[in-house]
């Protein structure tokens, strides 16, 4: 039985440059972490380093959810993106603040603030 | 309705993972936990056990976790035991929270998870088994 699930959505500006949306639903422990970790890296090797995580779906994220967010916040940022978290639930939320995850990451209450916080990129 | 069964056993595979926070979240029920206390305690669980599974199973393959609860009033324990090398969460030296973050790290969350989650993390060594018991305490307010 899958409990978890991640939902790709490139929405395009603004700002200009598309920002990837991963839709988390479900539970993100020890067993679905590889499959958001599939996700991301799929999204890396697509070039996409925008990325947003939706995380109003999310009932639950254990430390290996935790973990793989963090994997992926430099790889991102070296890309000249960002992995930029929203619409966390509170619940879900305190374990991420309980560890200081806002220290490193840039979280949003909404994902129309997450895209909108990525920068235009520069002209050319 | 009847209370859930005290013991679950279950395979060391990160599958079983769900169906044991769903077993202490029963449990919580029937001891009148409220919710919060009850889900950082479904949590505690899961890391100890993910931790067995993927760190300290003899066998992960063949071998298998046995979880107990003990349903109290306003209180629970949920005893995880399982074979493996001897690992004593609680006094395992593990970086400061505040490192693992600042490095980026990948792992080093769980047994910070573990301790503070809970009310007490108790651990004994037992006939060759490593024996974690996690108790969560609070009282319903509705």
């Amino acid at each position: 039985m899958s409990h978890f699930s991640v939902q790709f959505d490139r929405v395009e500006g603004p700002p200009a440059a598309p920002v990837r949306v991963l839709t988390l639903r479900g539970e993100l422990d020890a067993h679905t972490a590889p499959d958001f970790e599939a996700a991301l890296q799929a999204c890396l090797d697509e070039g996409d380093a925008r990325l947003v995580a939706d995380g109003a779906g999310l009932d639950y994220v254990s430390s290996a959810g935790l973990g793989v967010f963090m994997a992926f916040v430099e790889p991102a940022r070296e890309a000249g993106g960002d992995l930029k978290i929203a619409a966390l639930p509170e619940r879900v939320f305190e374990v991420f603040d309980l560890l200081g995850f806002p220290t490193v990451f840039d979280m949003a209450e909404t994902v129309e603030a997450a895209v909108a916080s990525f920068a235009a990129p520069e002209a050319a | 309705m009847a209370a859930p069964p005290q013991t679950l056993r279950v395979r060391g595979t990160t599958s079983e993972l769900a169906r044991v926070r769903r077993r202490v979240a029963a449990w919580a029920e029937a001891s009148g936990l409220p919710e919060a206390p009850s889900r950082r305690l479904q949590m505690a669980v899961d890391e100890t056990v993910a931790n067995a599974i993927e760190h300290g199973m003899e066998d992960a393959a063949s071998g298998r976790i046995v979880v107990r609860g003990a349903p109290g009033r306003g209180r629970l324990t949920v005893t995880v035991r399982y074979r493996g090398a001897r690992f004593d969460p609680t006094t395992a030296r593990t970086p400061a929270a505040s490192e693992v973050v600042r490095k980026h790290a990948k792992h080093g969350y769980g047994l910070h998870l573990i301790r503070t989650l809970v009310d007490e993390v108790a651990y004994r060594w037992d006939r060759g088994a490593n024996e974690v018991r996690l108790t969560a305490s609070g009282t319903r307010t509705a």
